[in-house]
């Protein structure tokens, strides 16, 4: 599906979710308006420093090596919980515990990508680009 | 977007075309006031607890111009 252009600003649908991304002991989280929905990532992935304010520390995770599609690199895994918030902000649809996350050192800031095991694979996923509708159910 | 039961219409966000390539971070969920920026997200969240907040809720934008719909 092609850009479109609404009053002159072009306009692209994308799978996003508002999530918190709680800390290790779970009494911090960041709040992230829109973390992308990657149906191609294995993992959800996300840079080292947007974790490091509610508590992680970066070497404390597992290393593995981070195999994306445009890049590879060392990553390490973390055991996160995540609230997906509702579109109205004003509750938590779903909280998901323990969900492995790659986190990335990176200089590059880039967005948190919400990819297949321990998240996507929860739910029934479909998205409609045509109509622009992404849902998110609940098996 | 709609999630299982959830339906909405989409949201629109906007923000000045200067923060391309940073994270932008918001007070709470429902504020609209911009309150930090940085390429770093950690200096933003911090920023913005500095500034009073929180729960900051923060954004990556790549690309100003883009409008996100969810």
């Amino acid at each position: 599906m092609g850009a479109e252009f609404i009053g002159g600003t072009r306009v692209v649908a994308q799978p996003v979710l508002p999530i918190i991304v709680w800390g290790p002991d779970g009494s911090k989280g960041v709040g992230v308006r829109a973390a992308l929905v990657d149906t191609g990532a294995d993992y959800c992935t996300c840079p080292s420093r947007l974790t490091k304010p509610v508590g992680y520390r970066l070497r404390s995770g597992t290393p593995v090596e981070f195999h994306g599609a445009a890049a590879t690199g060392k990553a390490w895994k973390h055991s996160v919980d995540i609230s997906i918030m509702t579109h109205d902000y004003r509750g938590t649809f779903h909280r998901l515990s323990d969900v492995p996350f790659h986190v990335v050192q990176k200089r590059n800031p880039f967005p948190v990508l919400l990819g297949r095991e321990g998240f996507l694979d929860q739910f029934v996923i479909h998205i409609d680009f045509e109509n622009k509708l992404f849902t998110l159910e609940l098996p | 977007m709609k999630n299982a039961l959830h339906k909405q219409k989409a949201q629109v966000i906007r923000v000045p075309k200067e923060y391309a390539g940073e994270y932008v971070a918001w007070s709470s969920w429902h504020s609209r006031k911009i309150v930090a920026h940085s390429k770093d997200p950690s200096e933003a969240y911090e920023n913005a607890r500095r500034s009073g907040a929180k729960q900051p809720v923060l954004m990556f934008i790549r690309d100003p111009n883009m409008v996100y719909l969810y």
